[in-house]
């Protein structure tokens, strides 16, 4: 295997000169795909049949629990890169996917609570799909705060992947939830196994809303990853090219030539 | 569109303000992860200016940097 090619691939350098080509690209499909997928499913999908428009609640809510979950998969996978290969860019990406997992489970969470009345008659119940829920809203703040702890240091590192890697627990908690005890949360409405119950109608709408929250979550990612390199190595020679030389070419003033 | 006319928009059979209080706040969540990496981006430039402010000159960044990973051109987005 050619570990130069490893190694590049997780240089902050490198990530930083790709990322910066593949974002305005992204951040359109991600406007294209949000329009469409949460235009249809508000304006044109049509009700359900039992639950009537409250339902519409659901191209938030699945995509931000999916997204949540998912989030935090990504985040033990860095966590393991960062423990194994002391990759700087693994690290990076645990440390600044934790608050975009964190914001979309809280808003898991809400819209959850918001569609929860209309339908069960209460905000909150201590259901085994909510609880798991708040739980990993628990591991995400627990990541974002032992970080601020111990800021720019390998130990936070080091303990940020520790903690991840302990929170997966939780993962298949959280997916058999609703299989395992009796859930007033309704079963999965999307399998890979089985044919989907859904409607078209309301099954591509909610499929293209899932796919929408995917790239944002990539949009961001990279948004945050770009930033926190050029927190990190901002006293190498490679950011202040990248910084000072454009920046001078702009304002060419006694105090920069 | 499914519903006839703005108001029913609005009032969605009386699920209206579940529905559209769910999307607000979910477009508070997507502003915030938008804006808050955009101004951190913002913030650490600045910084990254006033730090070669105080140490004017301390380099030639005209040179080439002679590395095999800067090949690309240099794409400032933000």
């Amino acid at each position: 295997m050619n570990w130069t090619f490893f190694h590049k691939q997780g240089s902050p350098k490198w990530f930083y000169d790709i990322s910066g080509q593949w974002l305005p690209w992204l951040s359109v499909l991600t406007a294209l795909t949000m329009a469409v997928g949460l235009g249809w499913g508000v304006l044109f999908a049509p009700p359900d049949y039992l639950q009537g428009n409250s339902y519409r609640i659901i191209f938030l809510h699945a995509p931000a629990a999916f997204l949540a979950s998912a989030i935090y998969a990504l985040m033990a996978f860095a966590g393991t890169v960062s423990l194994i290969w002391k990759i700087k860019l693994a690290d990076i990406v645990l440390q600044c996917s934790a608050p975009v997992g964190a914001s979309f489970c809280f808003l898991a969470l809400v819209t959850g609570a918001i569609w929860g009345k209309p339908t069960w008659g209460a905000w909150w119940v201590w259901d085994a799909r909510l609880t798991s829920m708040l739980i990993l809203l628990f591991l995400y703040i627990g990541v974002i705060a032992l970080r601020t702890a111990i800021p720019g240091s390998m130990a936070a590192a080091k303990g940020c992947a520790i903690l991840t890697l302990v929170g997966v627990v939780n993962l298949p908690v959280i997916k058999f939830s609703v299989e395992w005890w009796n859930t007033l949360h309704q079963g999965a409405t999307l399998t890979l196994t089985q044919k989907p119950g859904m409607a078209p109608e309301m099954l591509w709408p909610l499929l293209l809303s899932i796919a929408a929250f995917y790239l944002l979550f990539t949009v961001v990612l990279i948004l945050r990853i770009r930033a926190e390199i050029f927190s990190r190595e901002r006293r190498t020679r490679w950011v202040r090219e990248r910084v000072v030389k454009p920046w001078r070419n702009r304002h060419p003033c006694e105090q920069c030539s | 569109m499914y519903f006839d006319n703005f108001y029913s928009l609005i009032h969605m059979d009386g699920h209206g303000l579940y529905v559209w209080a769910a999307y607000g706040i979910g477009l508070l969540v997507i502003l915030y992860n938008i804006v808050a990496p955009i101004m951190k981006y913002r913030k650490v430039i600045s910084a990254i200016h006033r730090h070669h402010l105080r140490n004017n000159n301390a380099t030639n960044y005209n040179e080439p940097a002679g590395n095999e990973y800067t090949t690309r051109k240099n794409r400032h987005w933000l």
